[in-house]
């Protein structure tokens, strides 16, 4: 009797402490990242999305709800404050109320979206057509005048906007036309600018609201997009009805669309399983079995993107390209993805630009495995005062914890070489990496897009770069970039990246170890999934479909 | 006996032992028995303590077990009929049984470590506060309640964010809360013992304090003792086992049970099998430490109730 109660006593504790841990740390995977357009001239409309939306607007289904969990909510409703445009974020609420003024679809086109089009015959100066007779859901007029009122206060020091400087370089050469016209001279050329735009400026918000709060948290969602806001519990979710001005009718084709906020990616996936939201975003290695689970189904975003760590070129190990080089070297990167996802799923990239890119160069490839090289290099740079201790920094989730101590593992199987791991929380990570500098390799989670180029290759590679925390530093890589923007000549566009993937091959600055595509895990029968930009949802197409619609 | 002028049987309660009935054949028999009167969980318990520790200790000449930071087979790969991959590989293609056979040597010396800190400052204390009673056995049971008050895991995990994690903190801040434990049943162990014959007749002898409590009380503490150790011992592999997966235990990658299921929790729905290993480690363990106890608490009965 005593003996069993105070085993029974002891097993349960081990029982409910495994289950109770279970429940919180079955976390992870939360996928962050930043999105890119593809460089191009600009204008076309929105009957080409309409087209990819699937049915036609006369036969689409109407009405329902739909709910979109993300991982995490806005802090404000300012049009200025953006942060990237992958699925799932946080910009998937300013979208639905500001709608995009212009976005890049998946085959890299800036398309129109609440403007008609943003083009320019000489990359220099760009002209953006607004809609005729577009309201703010307060009755205001969304004009050209709205318009720059809402860029001006983005280069406003004093809005705190993450876009200030890059709007700042621009917004003094704007000229209000007419009501619909509005055009921007730039101070050098730059074909880029309205995938930039897109991704950087996109929301336009009613001048009156944004005047009439004190602060960012007082401003008051009016804007002209697909949906209005009815109820918002910060941090949980939100609940928005279909405009009934929205400029695009009949859509949005939805009566309600809901956002739920989970950050944990097991319980958004369990979520939509169980049928208590409609889709949320992720990796189809995480999805498992539950892809395959009754009613659900997956669609995949046709946008990929690379898995990446960070070398520090300012100090350490890796400020000397040959310890980049031993490093490709020393890890399969194949195996590393393995390690990293669970899955053969995936191969190693072989470019920055993945093969089905327009710029991809098959001469530039990076360097293949090859422990016997490795290893020569590790002792040659040992032999030169430079032991190969690697310092891994990332945050902590579950998925990046099993690749950075996956490349402890292999580290360690060559002689003189170690690494050691240093976990951070994740809003911590670019402190630690891109201000302290306190790192050898830094690894952000999610992929980047890139098979287009701006603006993330410039955010990575130039010397200037907001995403460079690596430091890398060629004045080659930024006239190649510089180059890259400066026409809109394709063929010299495509000239250009090839310099631009030679340069990244031969200095290594970033370690690029995978390549993926984001997928949506969605009941199946969710229709009218239209991505742009990072892969972010047009919602306004979505709709219900009477009968599964989605594998 | 001794050739000292003080002759008193040590042996305290013992001391009845001739008062027990005659010893017939089956009793001879029992006496002879490795463990005696003990039942099948009982010699479950002790062999499969014996086997950990023999594996855990030998785990480096075992023939064809693997390292446990060698990557030996796929990545979660499925039990198999190999030494290494019994319970399979774990995520990053690692033998678990290796894993969890070097990360038993861990568990294990951190509770052994943990109890003889413990043990040495509890049974100190508690011999202290026991025998004089008064302001020392209130100071005592102050700091004993103290301690019992404060959970402990958020203790430990307290002094690891000032210390920094390794496994000299975790065995020195599990080691310190389990002070008021030993402490206080000591003290009740030894107020049992002060008003007995033996310890009034060495007193009447002339001992001193310092004898009566190291010569003739201490030695009748080892039964006592002995019956909780094993379950103080189950709740620190616990404990140690809670923060490791919680991250704040054994730093990778050494091999440790609660990081193991700590790296399996996220593929759970993908790989079921990652966990096994570790959480079979650790419910034997448990369960064998506290059956040992249970054991030696009923071999206590039987002999206080022979007196």
């Amino acid at each position: 009797m005593h003996t069993s109660g105070r085993v029974d006593r002891h097993a349960s504790l081990v029982t409910r402490l495994a289950l109770s841990l279970v429940v919180v740390l079955v976390a992870g995977c939360a996928a962050s990242a930043t999105p890119s357009p593809a460089p191009t001239s600009a204008a076309s409309a929105a009957a080409s999305a309409a087209a990819s939306a699937g049915p036609t607007a006369d036969t689409t289904p109407r009405g329902g709800t739909m709910t979109i969990i993300n991982g995490s909510d806005i802090k404000s409703w300012d049009p200025a404050i953006t942060s990237g445009t992958f699925p799932g974020g946080p910009m998937d609420a300013l979208d639905a109320i500001y709608g995009f003024l212009v976005y890049v679809d998946v085959k890299g086109v800036v398309t129109g979206g609440m403007a008609k089009s943003l083009s320019s015959p000489d990359a220099i100066t760009w002209t953006l057509k607004l809609r005729d007779n577009m309201k703010f859901t307060d009755g205001s007029a969304y004009d050209a005048t709205a318009v720059k009122f809402n860029w001006d206060r983005t280069a406003d020091v004093a809005t705190a906007a993450p876009t200030q400087t890059w709007v700042a370089s621009w917004n003094k050469g704007i000229t209000v036309v007419d009501a619909t016209t509005l055009t921007i001279k730039l101070a050098s050329a730059n074909s880029n600018f309205a995938a930039q735009v897109a991704e950087l400026a996109p929301f336009i918000a009613s001048p009156a609201a944004l005047k009439a709060a004190v602060q960012k948290t007082d401003i008051k969602p009016v804007g002209a997009g697909a949906w209005t806001l009815s109820t918002w519990d910060q941090g949980v979710g939100m609940t928005m009805a279909r405009n009934p001005g929205y400029w695009d009718q009949p859509r949005p084709y939805l009566d309600t669309l809901k956002f739920a906020i989970i950050a944990e990616t097991n319980s958004r996936i369990a979520t939509v399983v169980q049928g208590g939201a409609t889709m949320m975003a992720g990796y189809p290695y995480q999805f498992g079995t539950n892809a395959t689970a009754s009613g659900v189904g997956t669609i995949e975003i046709p946008i990929r993107g690379i898995n990446r760590g960070y070398f520090n070129q300012a100090k350490g190990i890796f400020s000397d390209a040959k310890a980049r080089l031993a490093f490709y070297q020393a890890i399969d990167r194949t195996k590393l993805m393995q390690a990293f996802t669970q899955t053969d799923l995936y191969k190693a990239p072989v470019s920055y630009f993945g093969t089905t890119s327009a710029y991809y160069d098959a001469a530039s490839k990076l360097p293949d495995y090859d422990q016997a090289k490795a290893q020569s290099t590790i002792d040659a740079l040992a032999a030169a005062g430079k032991p190969f201790n690697v310092k891994i920094v990332t945050y902590t989730n579950s998925d990046l914890k099993r690749l950075t101590a996956y490349i402890q593992q292999v580290l360690s199987t060559y002689k003189g070489a170690t690494a050691t791991i240093l976990e951070v929380d994740q809003a911590n990570l670019p402190d630690q990496c891109r201000t302290k500098l306190d790192f050898d390799i830094c690894f952000e989670g999610g992929v980047l897009v890139s098979n287009g180029a701006e603006p993330n290759i410039s955010n990575l590679l130039r010397s200037t770069g907001v995403t460079n925390w690596g430091q890398y530093n060629s004045p080659a890589m930024d006239a190649a970039l510089t180059e890259a923007s400066a026409t809109i000549d394709p063929a010299a566009i495509k000239a250009a990246y090839a310099k631009v993937q030679q340069l990244i091959v031969t200095d290594l600055p970033l370690y690029v170890f995978g390549e993926q595509t984001r997928s949506l895990l969605v009941r199946n029968t969710t229709g009218g999934v239209v991505n742009s930009n990072g892969g972010i949802l047009q919602k306004q197409y979505l709709y219900v479909c009477p009968s599964a619609c989605a594998k | 006996m001794s050739g000292s002028g003080i002759q008193v049987d040590r042996r305290g309660p013992q001391v009845s032992q001739p008062t027990t009935p005659a010893r017939g054949p089956e009793a001879v028999a029992k006496g002879r028995s490795l463990l005696p009167e003990a039942d099948a969980p009982t010699w479950f318990a002790f062999g499969f303590l014996a086997l950990l520790i023999l594996g855990a200790v030998l785990a480096d000449w075992i023939p064809g077990l693997a390292k446990p930071n060698l990557e030996v087979g796929a990545f979660s790969g499925p039990p198999a009929l190999t030494v290494n991959q019994l319970f399979g590989t774990d995520a990053l293609g690692r033998s678990i049984v290796s894993r969890v056979l070097y990360g038993a040597r861990t568990s294990l010396s951190i509770a052994l470590f943990a109890s003889a800190i413990s043990m040495s400052a509890g049974i100190f204390l508690g011999m202290l506060a026991g025998f004089y009673r008064g302001v020392v056995e209130r100071l005592v049971d102050l700091y004993a309640n103290t301690l019992a008050s404060l959970p402990p895991v958020l203790v430990i995990l307290a002094l690891i964010a000032a210390a920094g994690t390794s496994v000299f903190t975790i065995t020195l801040a599990m080691g310190l809360l389990g002070i008021g434990t030993y402490a206080r049943i000591t003290k009740g162990a030894v107020i049992s013992q002060a008003g007995r014959d033996y310890v009034l007749a060495a007193r009447a002898l002339g001992a001193s304090d310092v004898r009566l409590l190291a010569r003739e009380i201490l030695p009748n503490l080892v039964p006592t003792l002995t019956a909780i150790v094993p379950p103080l011992m189950a709740g620190l592999i616990v404990t140690e086992g809670s923060l490791s997966f919680l991250g704040y235990g054994i730093p990778p990658p050494a091999p440790s049970w609660g990081g193991m299921i700590a790296g399996s929790t996220d593929l759970l729905n993908r790989f079921p099998l990652l966990i096994f290993g570790p959480i079979l480690a650790i419910v034997l363990t448990v369960y064998s430490l506290n059956t040992v106890g249970d054991y030696m608490a009923r071999r206590i009965d039987i002999r206080e109730g022979q007196l």
